[in-house]
């Protein structure tokens, strides 16, 4: 039970964060905010569908 | 450059078309890792009697990636009598293990006694690779019938199928400390517990399929690295298992396949030749063969280096004298597994049976020999 | 005419010089060693009527041996296996046949150590030293059971043997060739099921 309690908070942390790195890559204006964002964008989506 | 980013209109295109490139990473990746996860390869053997399921010896294991298949080749003639487990696909990064365990599948016949064979021990360890390691998911076997693909998996159970996981792993059975991998490594799991961790619940399976069947050898298929010590061996419990061990290795050296005999560690817990021996009857052993790809010091990771085992590297810490055993091909691990599985059975049966009495020897037969092997290559056995 | 002869004595004295040079084919190999050799009759019926142990210090190897005697039909009654005997332990005028090469991993199963092993070691060649017992150092292991532990405890033993088995792929730097004597022979074997012949001979067995 802890364990799925723990998965489910995990995922919540995961999609917040994917959020804000979205978030930046909309708003700011520097080329390597929006490049490293693109970047995590792809290890956060899929760590998020539980791919990999 | 800073300037197209100062234009509102340009920063969304531009924007747009980073995330749209992200997500075509992500279809193009993440189809790639979920058909890795969801392949669901078939394995089959012409003299299987029946396929029992890992979630008969553990239903916490039922509709999980790890309800993997057990085969049952019964005897033709008595299914009374000893009986042997192959436990190939513990670590799916060592490939000959798994090999080794087909090869018994697709074409051992039992005469007397009882087989079991398992192919994947660690199904969710072939669900991924190692991370960071850059290696081949798939690699392929030339067959009669055709190239016949393997899947190259991960030592340790999926962070999908297990997290989180603790700092330090306490081996529950010794509370031993172990370090934060091995709570996902099958061989430090034994023997395991009913609602333990997905690696737990595995190891635990199997120990039942052992005690519940009272399964009188249990042997374990593993590959380490050239460079690591206990090599090209056989890995015994203390007593019985040990004494078998020493006899297969006599005749073993007779047919001019060298091999070297190690006693369990008593300080290391949780592996299979360790804990099985000691939880259950049954005569446990591990097997060692030499493989490249395990290994640290290989150059770049390509499917030829699993399968032939060359590497420039390699060859250069061989002339060096730096290795415990010299990388081989994987024809050349396979004959060496088969060949060390046939000994120990024939050494079982000449010291628990040496009159021959009915129902006393484990009767096997219909594999090719290590020299069939060496000089044809696996493929040719193989369906 | 004079030079003309003195140039032709000097080359045929040339040619008679090189002619006489030894043939390299026919010299021997200093390094070339015997193996799988027959015991040598002194040795005949040796242990048949002697109390005999087996034992081991390193806790490599013990079970291949005892194997091996196995194949030469010694039955298990004709000897007592102790894994971790003492010189103290045994009878005088007895026969230990010591198996040596150290196993980390047999160390640990056995709870001890390569001090307390080497210390074994010892004892057992002093006692055969001083004529108490015969020491019989069986090695093996190759180089596996080889290298800094193993060789402390492996000369400890070679100290007092009066006759030792080797498997020659141990010997490779001649470890064992320069520790042997008349007095403690060395019989150096191709594989470890070459010793079922000399343990026939020594437990008297056709």
């Amino acid at each position: 039970m802890l364990y799925t309690i723990l998965m489910v908070i995990y995922l919540i942390i995961l999609a917040f964060v994917l959020a804000m790195v979205v978030w930046i890559i909309f708003t700011s204006k520097k080329w390597t905010d929006k490049i490293i964002g693109a970047i995590a964008i792809i290890l956060f989506l899929l760590r998020l569908l539980l791919i990999k | 450059m800073r300037n197209l980013l100062e234009n509102k209109r340009t920063n969304l295109i531009i924007t747009l078309l980073l995330v749209l490139g992200s997500l075509v990473v992500v279809w193009v990746t993440g189809k790639q890792y979920y058909d890795f996860r969801h392949d669901d390869y078939q394995f089959s053997g012409p003299n299987v009697t029946r396929v029992e399921k890992f979630s008969d010896y553990n239903p916490n294991l039922i509709n999980t990636i790890g309800d993997s298949d057990i085969f049952v080749i019964e005897g033709s003639v008595s299914s009374n009598g000893p009986s042997l487990l192959i436990l190939g696909g513990t670590h799916p990064n060592e490939p000959s293990g798994q090999l080794t365990s087909v090869l018994f599948l697709e074409n051992l016949e039992v005469e007397v006694g009882t087989v079991y064979i398992i192919t994947e021990a660690n199904r969710s360890a072939y669900s991924a690779t190692n991370p960071q390691e850059g290696s081949p998911m798939y690699y392929d076997i030339p067959t009669d019938n055709g190239v016949r693909t393997f899947k190259y998996g991960s030592r340790a159970t999926s962070f999908v199928d297990q997290w989180p996981n603790p700092d330090i792993f306490v081996h529950p059975a010794s509370g031993q400390k172990l370090s934060n991998q091995d709570t996902r490594n099958l061989n430090r799991s034994y023997p395991g517990r009913i609602d333990g961790y997905y690696t737990e619940r595995v190891a635990y399976a199997i120990t039942q399929l052992i005690i519940q069947n009272d399964i009188t050898m249990t042997i374990d298929l593993h590959e380490a690295s050239p460079e690591y010590m206990t090599n090209n061996a056989i890995v015994a419990h203390p007593g019985a298992a040990m004494n078998i061990a020493s006899h297969a290795y006599l005749y073993l050296e007779l047919a001019g396949i060298t091999i070297k005999t190690e006693t369990s560690p008593s300080n290391l817990r949780g592996l299979s030749h360790r804990e099985l021996g000691l939880y259950t009857d049954t005569l446990a052993f591990l097997c060692e063969t030499s493989n490249a790809s395990q290994g640290r010091i290989h150059g770049i990771f390509t499917e030829d280096l699993i399968v032939s085992g060359e590497d420039k590297f390699y060859q250069k810490a061989e002339e060096l004298g730096l290795l415990a055993a010299r990388p081989t091909t994987i024809h050349e691990r396979v004959a060496r597994h088969m060949a060390t599985i046939i000994q120990i059975v024939d050494s079982y049966n000449a010291i628990y049976n040496p009159t021959n009495q009915d129902n006393q020897s484990l009767i096997i037969q219909n594999m090719p020999s290590y020299s069939d092997v060496m000089t044809n290559g696996i493929g040719k056995y193989l369906q | 005419m004079k030079k003309l002869w003195i140039l032709l004595s000097v080359l045929v004295l040339s040619f008679i010089v090189v002619g006489c040079k030894p043939n390299e084919e026919e010299e021997e190999d200093p390094t070339a060693k015997d193996i799988d050799i027959v015991l040598a009759t002194t040795w005949q019926d040796e242990l048949q009527a002697k109390t005999v142990y087996l034992t081991t210090c390193g806790q490599a190897d013990i079970d291949i041996i005892r194997n091996v005697m196995m194949m030469a039909g010694i039955l298990d009654t004709a000897y007592t296996q102790d894994n971790m005997l003492t010189a103290a332990e045994v009878e005088d005028d007895s026969v230990v046949i010591l198996v040596v090469g150290t196993s980390g991993k047999g160390l640990g199963a056995a709870g001890t150590n390569v001090t307390a092993e080497n210390t074994r070691a010892e004892a057992f060649a002093t006692k055969a030293n001083s004529g108490k017992i015969e020491l019989i150092v069986v090695h093996i292991g190759g180089t596996d059971r080889r290298g800094e532990l193993s060789d402390t405890i492996i000369g400890s033993a070679l100290a007092g043997s009066d006759l030792t088995f080797v498997v020659i792929t141990g010997d490779a730097d001649d470890f064992f060739t320069d520790h042997a004597s008349d007095a403690a022979p060395l019989y150096l074997f191709s594989t470890a099921s070459k010793l079922v012949a000399p343990f026939k001979v020594l437990f008297g067995i056709e």
